[in-house]
């Protein structure tokens, strides 16, 4: 585990605020990849909370996760909006978050999983976008340590690829 | 020895139980590791196998819906050409494409599948792929393209995918059948764990329990050893005992009788603690008292037992048995001793008194003898008048004889043998003891024609008569009986010679010796006499009830008496014995029960018999003209007769009341007769005093009771002459006549003729 490097990096932490619309949030400019809706206070089309990749990118802290993880080869470096940070932003309470991916598969995180880990929503591996094929555009990351708490198997279930609506309950 | 055969085995079994302990809990961990190992291998296998299955079936029917869905979405766009079904074939195909490599790389994907085979099919899927998109593209691009081509072109990859999905749905069910398997084994496993730590849990507790078990048992064998300990104190403690010590239990076992005990009832030396005893021993041990109480008894071998017996609060019996024979007898022997201590200091009592009177009564008696003698001299010796006082001279004589008699009784004894009137001594004896007879007794006298001189102690032979008489007396029936006494001076004894004369045995502790004759007489005697003597004897017979053997042998023994408590000392007839021993003398006793007891006693006769009367005829001693006697004396008319007896026959005399008047009148005298017992100074005293200053003065002493008794002991004192009192004028002459004359020799050196 020498390799496990854990980064959290507030980059760009002006541009949060920019990012923001007076309420918060500005309603996305490109194609939208993730929708949170449920039990937010902020959103920006229609009660949901819609982002496009850039907002994705610049409104939310990123976080850098370069771990072994079953599915790839190597260490590859995961980067991505840290999900408490987005779930902040957005005002979401409750304890639970379904996600779905783009196949309509399902998955339930637990809100405290995002409280007590750097869990990330992956946008880019080794700094490039990913393809639906590739188990993009957003791949739930968690940090290997997670796995000491959770047990391996109930993180690697939670490890959600193809992203794409997060429900806050 | 048990107690410690036991704490060994208590001891062996603590450490075979320890080893067994340590083997036990070493398998059960042995075993415990083994089953843990094998469980968690099973489980890990489990995992993993399950894992692997669910994996590899969700990878595959993935793949197999991301396919359906995307035959599906072509299908749709054919039926509704427009932009968004495009995209959806779009989005379809890349989802589809996504699932292909994980199908292929992950680790639980279609590798895992039993026929690796399926996999080359789907590597071919992942290679056709590129030309997929490319046909796919241009029949959406197309206008009114045919999906004709497209599906054909895609359904070809229909039977690899279902051919992985049906193989994992098998796999899985195969995997799922070992999976239960597995699952068995983990629950057999765990129940063999549970039982296995409840097999160690048990067997700690059994060493728990077992470790107690030790320490109680411990624990009691120290507790044992302690009341063992106790119980050997406590017997050392009963042995040591003098007193017998018997317990029995109350269902009739001994639990303990100690050494005591079994010497006064030798029966119980067969029985052993923890016999049944209970029936045996009132019928083997008949005199052993078993009822609860004190009692004193008598058992037949002689002994006195005083039994203490009580009920143990359990309902046994405890008896303390107390041997007491040789307590009474000294107690007894201590009672007789100081009996006859208070009889003798009795005696000695009465003596004194008796001497006292004695004293004064022969002082009387002197007078009325001197004055009678007197009246002797003076009156014509055939007229009636001169027999009268003649008369009153021997009843005066009589007098004094019993005077005599009794001053004996309280003068210690001298044990010297002098040639003294045996018939005389009985006489004045009798007359004595007569007083103390009932009226109902007849005491006859049979004495001999003259005077039986014997050589003996006449206090002793005195009192062995009054010993003799007393003891008829008592024999004596109620209403009266007869005493006879006699003495007989040459008696024929032969045949009590022939008795007499045998050695005694050497080994016989009593010189008693008993024989029964044909007609039940019982005839007992001891001393031996020299047959070349001649003997006296002296007999007293009654007719009383006599003497039972018993009595007989043990009639001389010192404190037996059938007289009683308080009666009797139990001394007479030892003294008896006694006496006569020391005198050379035998007694000879013959009793029977019917006729009475007659008692003999054998003295030695005196070589030559004194002849007083010889003494009394020879003439008149008078005195040269011109001699003066000083006479000394407290009583006036011993003083007055002395003088009248002395002046008559020629003396001046000279009186004196008291020794130191006696001092001053000593000028010129040519004797002094003094008495001994005088106020002030005594005749010892003043004799002492006149030898100093006249020491060739003949000095006569006149004693009637006291510390001089014999012409030896007068001599000692510095008298020349010795006269008991009352004194005979006559013999008082003779004396001063001829200790003047002897006094006289010897100055001038010429004999008187």
């Amino acid at each position: 585990m020498l390799r496990r490097l854990l980064l959290l990096l507030p980059i760009l932490a002006g541009m949060v605020v920019t990012g923001a619309s007076a309420d918060g949030l500005s309603a996305p400019e490109g194609s939208v990849l993730l929708t949170v809706e449920g039990a937010i206070k902020v959103s920006n089309q229609d009660g949901v909370a819609a982002f496009d990749l850039v907002q994705l990118e610049s409104v939310v802290p990123q976080g850098v996760i370069e771990e072994a993880n079953p599915w790839e080869d190597g260490t590859p470096r995961f980067t991505g909006p840290v999900l408490s940070e987005l779930l902040h932003l957005i005002g979401a309470e409750g304890s639970v978050l379904e996600m779905v991916a783009l196949n309509d598969y399902r998955v339930e995180v637990p809100l405290s999983d995002a409280a007590s880990a750097p869990i990330i929503l992956a946008t880019r591996r080794n700094g490039e976008a990913m393809s639906v094929r590739d188990r993009g555009p957003i791949w739930l990351i968690y940090p290997a340590e997670t796995a000491n708490t959770l047990g391996q198997d109930v993180m690697e279930s939670r490890m959600i690829w193809q992203l794409e609506r997060i429900i806050v309950r | 020895m048990i107690r410690a055969a036991i704490s060994a085995a208590v001891e062996g079994l603590v450490l075979q139980w320890r080893v067994a302990q340590i083997i036990s809990i070493s398998a059960v961990v042995v075993l415990l590791g083994a089953v843990g190992y094998s469980a968690v291998e099973l489980i890990a296998q489990q995992r993993a196998l399950s894992s692997i299955n669910r994996e590899t079936m969700w990878t595959s029917v993935q793949l197999q819906r991301e396919f359906l869905r995307l035959q599906n979405a072509i299908g749709l766009h054919a039926v509704a050409p427009e932009q968004s079904t495009a995209e959806d074939v779009r989005l379809q195909f890349e989802l589809f494409w996504s699932r292909v490599p994980i199908a292929l790389e992950h680790p639980s994907g279609l590798r895992a599948l039993s026929d690796p085979s399926l996999v080359d099919g789907i590597r071919a899927l992942e290679a056709a792929l590129p030309s997929l998109e490319t046909a796919l593209s241009a029949y959406l691009t197309a206008p009114d393209g045919d999906p004709t081509d497209v599906l054909v072109a895609l359904d070809r990859w229909s039977i690899p995918i279902n051919d992985a999905v049906r193989l994992a749905a098998h796999d899985d069910n195969t995997n799922e059948v070992l999976d239960q398997l597995l699952e068995e084994n983990v629950h057999g496993l765990s129940a063999a764990f549970i039982a296995l730590m409840a097999a160690l849990v048990l067997i700690g507790r059994l060493m728990l329990e077992l470790s107690r078990v030790v320490d109680l048992r411990r624990a009691a064998l120290a507790a044992t050893d302690k009341a063992e300990e106790a119980k050997a104190r406590l017997v050392t403690a009963i042995e040591t005992l003098d007193d017998g010590f018997l317990l029995i239990d109350a269902d009739g076992f001994l639990a303990h009788a100690n050494t005591g005990v079994a010497s006064i009832f030798p029966e119980l030396e067969q029985v052993t603690p923890g016999e049944l005893v209970g029936p045996w021993i009132r019928h083997s041990v008949p005199h052993l008292v078993l009822e609860e109480g004190t009692t004193v008894q008598s058992l037949p071998s002689g002994r006195r037992v005083v039994s203490l017996v009580a009920t143990t609060p359990d309902g046994g019996i405890l008896g303390v048995y107390r041997d007491v024979t040789e307590q009474e007898k000294q107690s007894e022997e201590r009672r007789l001793l100081s009996e006859q201590l208070h009889q003798a200091q009795k005696q000695e009592a009465l003596g004194r008194l008796a001497g006292g009177i004695a004293h004064d009564f022969n002082n009387i008696l002197g007078a009325i003898k001197g004055f009678a003698a007197l009246l002797v001299e003076d009156m014509p010796k055939d007229g009636e008048a001169s027999s009268f006082a003649e008369q009153i001279v021997l009843a005066s004589d009589r007098a004094s004889g019993l005077v005599k008699r009794i001053l004996s009784f309280s003068r210690p004894q001298t044990g010297d043998l002098e040639p003294n009137d045996l018939s005389a001594l009985v006489n004045e004896t009798l007359s004595m003891l007569k007083a103390g007879l009932s009226p109902a007794t007849i005491l006859t006298y049979d004495p001999p024609t003259g005077p039986v001189m014997v050589m003996m102690d006449t206090t002793q032979i005195g009192q062995v008569l009054v010993n003799l008489i007393v003891n008829a007396r008592d024999a004596l029936p109620v209403l009266g009986g007869q005493v006879d006494v006699v003495v007989e001076s040459d008696p024929d004894l032969e045949a009590e010679m022939a008795l007499f004369s045998r050695p005694l045995p050497e080994d016989v502790s009593s010189p008693l010796r008993i024989n029964e004759e044909a007609d039940g007489t019982l005839v007992a005697w001891f001393g031996v006499l020299d047959p070349a003597r001649s003997c006296v004897r002296l007999s007293v017979r009654d007719n009383g009830s006599g003497m039972d053997r018993e009595t007989v042998e043990r009639a001389f023994d010192p404190f037996f008496t059938t007289k009683g408590h308080g009666k009797g000392s139990g001394l007479g007839l030892s003294t008896v014995m006694g006496i006569v021993m020391a005198h050379d003398g035998a007694v000879r006793l013959e009793t029977s029960m019917a006729r009475g007891t007659r008692f003999q006693l054998l003295l030695p006769s005196a070589v030559e018999p004194v002849d007083e009367k010889a003494v009394r005829s020879t003439p008149d001693a008078v005195a040269i003209p011109g001699e003066t006697i000083l006479i000394v004396d407290d009583e006036p008319d011993l003083l007055t007769v002395m003088q009248t007896g002395l002046e008559r026959r020629g003396w001046s005399v000279v009186v004196a009341d008291s020794a130191m008047q006696a001092l001053d009148r000593l000028e010129g005298v040519d004797a002094m007769i003094t008495d001994q017992t005088m106020p002030g100074h005594n005749g010892t005293e003043l004799i002492r005093c006149v030898t100093l200053v006249r020491p060739e003065l003949p000095i006569l002493l006149c004693t009637g009771h006291g510390a001089v008794n014999s012409e030896e002991e007068a001599t000692d004192i510095g008298a020349d002459g010795f006269l008991r009192k009352p004194v005979d004028l006559g013999e008082l002459a003779h004396l001063l006549r001829d200790r003047i004359d002897r006094r006289n020799r010897g100055r001038e050196g010429v004999p008187h003729v």
